[in-house]
């Protein structure tokens, strides 16, 4: 069984007319291995962050399954799909997605609150990763107390919390100076290695790809492999 | 409760804005609430008073031989004899109802609702006396010490209008213009010569426990070969107004508390459309929809139910305090104001006030509830697509 397996995924658009269907991905299969790093790579708008959405269980494809070790996702409920994300999956998206009135550590520590963890198990799984990415003095902080690359690390840091099987980041550096994010994807690899976990990475920036295991192009409608 | 519910209610209580002005909007709409209840409710407590110890007693006993009356529940019992006269004053006349009364009529339960001040014992004529009412006195343009002359209504069919001179020899004021217009006292063994008949005497008895089963069970309990009434039927249309008035207070205060309810509604709306941004973060992160209304809910409910026992306890303050408002409004010049009594002590009705914060909490959170279930169409993807 996989962290996440994709089959014969198909996603398509209503067109903004009404008439017709815009066709977005076609038929793909994707499988990321199980403590690798994948990376999708293809121009703006081809669908990659679509595709993430689609594994990550936030979209539904059009047709297709997405298989979460071995549970269909689009057999689930809501509430059993937020189970799932909270407990398998992490997310880290270019603009970080804190909240606003929560301090560094409280972010970090939302999903496993929402897990219903105690507070002290909470408290040091979460010191203990911003320690790892270098965020001690910055536990009190506000999000808007921080600097970008400080806010990515903190939602990387919020993505590894509960210990989930994958990693999803869609474009992680992507609202970054290059100094930031050569920091951001430095940090990202360390601690995914570190911690064992399977990552599925969407990028344009194809030096970040391939760093990856895996490098797949999105380009027409399909996946095709380039690395790995 | 879940740790991350706890956390994200008491952020979003703790964050300035919407909730805080949600929060003093109810205050201020709980705290005239409680004003208006404690108002009515004190004012009607202190109009029924009046009529009880000044006009009627809690029971009477009219036209009686002989009665034995249980003692048990008896505060004080005075005999009267009533009857009517035309007072004739230097412009205008005034028909007054004359109640005859001993010396202790005027003991310390019935002063503690009425102001009297009598002639000085060196300015007294040998002219049988008279109490007016400030109301009267300045009707007629007469004060203590003047003399009065009074046309006396027969109590009997073979009777005959009979001319009268008293003196001034006190005046009163209970506050509460529509006795004080109508009530005037003279001396008992006076008022027995002008009013001879039977059913003039009126035995009035003040009870220690006024409830109205108490009353009722006191006038069941005497035994006369007279007529027993309660002061609720001698003065039904005062007292049925009462409960008429006191019911139609609390209708309409019900309904302002559904208009507020419904704003409440309305500030949960809009808390859920500054926060859809959140929702959909922490929806991300695997919080169910159940786990976000839960918070939305308390955060709203705490702030509500907050609000709503800041305004009990301002309205209940003003309540208690409402002397020198009341004095104001006495001295001005109102005329509307005469079927208000301005004098009396507060009483805080805490059934009325816990009946209608009972249905705010109640209807705020059905409403609030309704509200929320909109949490349901924001989903993550709210993030990325925006819609």
């Amino acid at each position: 069984m996989y962290p996440i397996e994709l089959r014969k995924i198909t996603k398509s658009f209503k067109n903004a007319s009404g008439n017709g269907e815009l066709l977005i991905l076609d038929s793909i299969d994707l499988c990321p291995q199980v403590g690798k790093s994948t990376a999708i790579i293809g121009k703006s708008g081809t669908g990659k962050s679509t595709l993430l959405q689609i594994a990550g269980g936030l979209d539904a494809p059009t047709s297709g399954s997405v298989f979460c070790n071995g549970t269909d996702l689009g057999t689930l409920s809501d509430s059993k799909k937020s189970l799932i994300r909270n407990r398998n999956m992490g997310f880290v998206f270019q603009n970080n997605m804190l909240l606003e009135d929560f301090t560094a550590l409280e972010n970090v520590m939302i999903p496993a609150m929402i897990a219903g963890k105690g507070k002290k198990e909470c408290r040091d799984r979460a010191l203990e990763l911003l320690e790892k990415l270098g965020l001690t003095d910055r536990l009190d902080h506000l999000p808007g107390q921080l600097s970008g690359g400080e806010r990515q690390r903190v939602a990387i840091c919020r993505a590894l919390m509960n210990s989930p099987e994958i990693i999803f980041a869609d474009e992680p550096t992507g609202s970054l100076d290059e100094e930031n994010a050569r920091e951001v994807e430095n940090m990202l690899f360390d601690i995914v290695s570190s911690e064992k976990k399977t990552l599925l990475l969407v990028t344009h920036n194809i030096d970040f790809a391939n760093r990856c295991d895996m490098v797949y192009r999105l380009s027409n409608r399909k996946l095709t492999l380039e690395k790995g | 409760m879940n740790p991350f519910v706890a956390l994200w209610s008491r952020k979003r209580i703790l964050r300035r804005g919407r909730l805080t002005g949600c929060m003093v909007l109810i205050a201020l709409v709980t705290a005239p609430l409680v004003i208006a209840l404690i108002f009515s409710g004190s004012m009607m407590n202190g109009i029924a008073d009046r009529f009880i110890y000044l006009s009627d007693g809690h029971v009477q006993i009219t036209g009686a031989g002989n009665s034995t009356i249980p003692q048990d529940n008896i505060l004080c019992m005075d005999e009267t004899v009533t009857g009517y006269a035309l007072m004739y004053g230097a412009s205008d006349t005034a028909s007054v109802s004359l109640k005859g009364v001993k010396e202790d009529y005027f003991n310390s339960y019935r002063l503690h609702y009425m102001d009297l001040e009598y002639l000085p014992q060196e300015e007294r004529s040998g002219l049988n006396r008279i109490i007016l009412s400030e109301t009267t006195s300045h009707k007629l343009n007469l004060k203590a010490g003047d003399r009065v002359a009074l046309m006396v209504v027969p109590d009997t069919e073979e009777g005959v209008l009979r001319p009268v001179m008293l003196q001034v020899g006190g005046i009163y004021s209970c506050g509460y213009e529509q006795i004080d217009s109508n009530l005037a006292f003279i001396d008992y063994t006076h008022a027995q010569k002008l009013f001879s008949s039977r059913d003039s005497r009126v035995t009035e008895i003040i009870a220690k426990d006024s409830s109205d089963t108490a009353v009722r069970s006191l006038a069941s309990s005497i035994s006369t070969d007279g007529r027993v009434n309660t002061w609720q039927s001698k003065n039904s249309s005062v007292y049925s107004n009462f409960v008429n008035s006191r019911q139609m207070i609390i209708l309409i205060l019900l309904i302002i508390v559904f208009i507020a309810s419904f704003f409440t509604a309305s500030s949960a709306n809009q808390i859920i459309e500054d926060d859809v941004q959140e929702i959909a973060v922490s929806k991300l992160m695997g919080a169910s929809d159940r786990m976000t209304r839960q918070s939305a809910f308390i955060s709203i409910y705490t702030v509500t139910l907050t609000g709503m026992f800041i305004g009990l306890a301002a309205g209940i303050l003003i309540g208690l305090n409402l002397s020198p408002i009341l004095n104001l409004l006495s001295r001005s010049d109102l005329i509307n104001l005469s079927y208000y009594l301005l004098d009396f002590s507060s009483v805080v009705p805490w059934r009325d006030i816990i009946l209608v914060l009972a249905v705010m909490t109640c209807v705020s959170a059905l409403s609030i509830l309704i509200s929320l279930r909109h949490t349901r169409r924001i989903t993550p993807m709210r993030l990325f697509t925006g819609l």
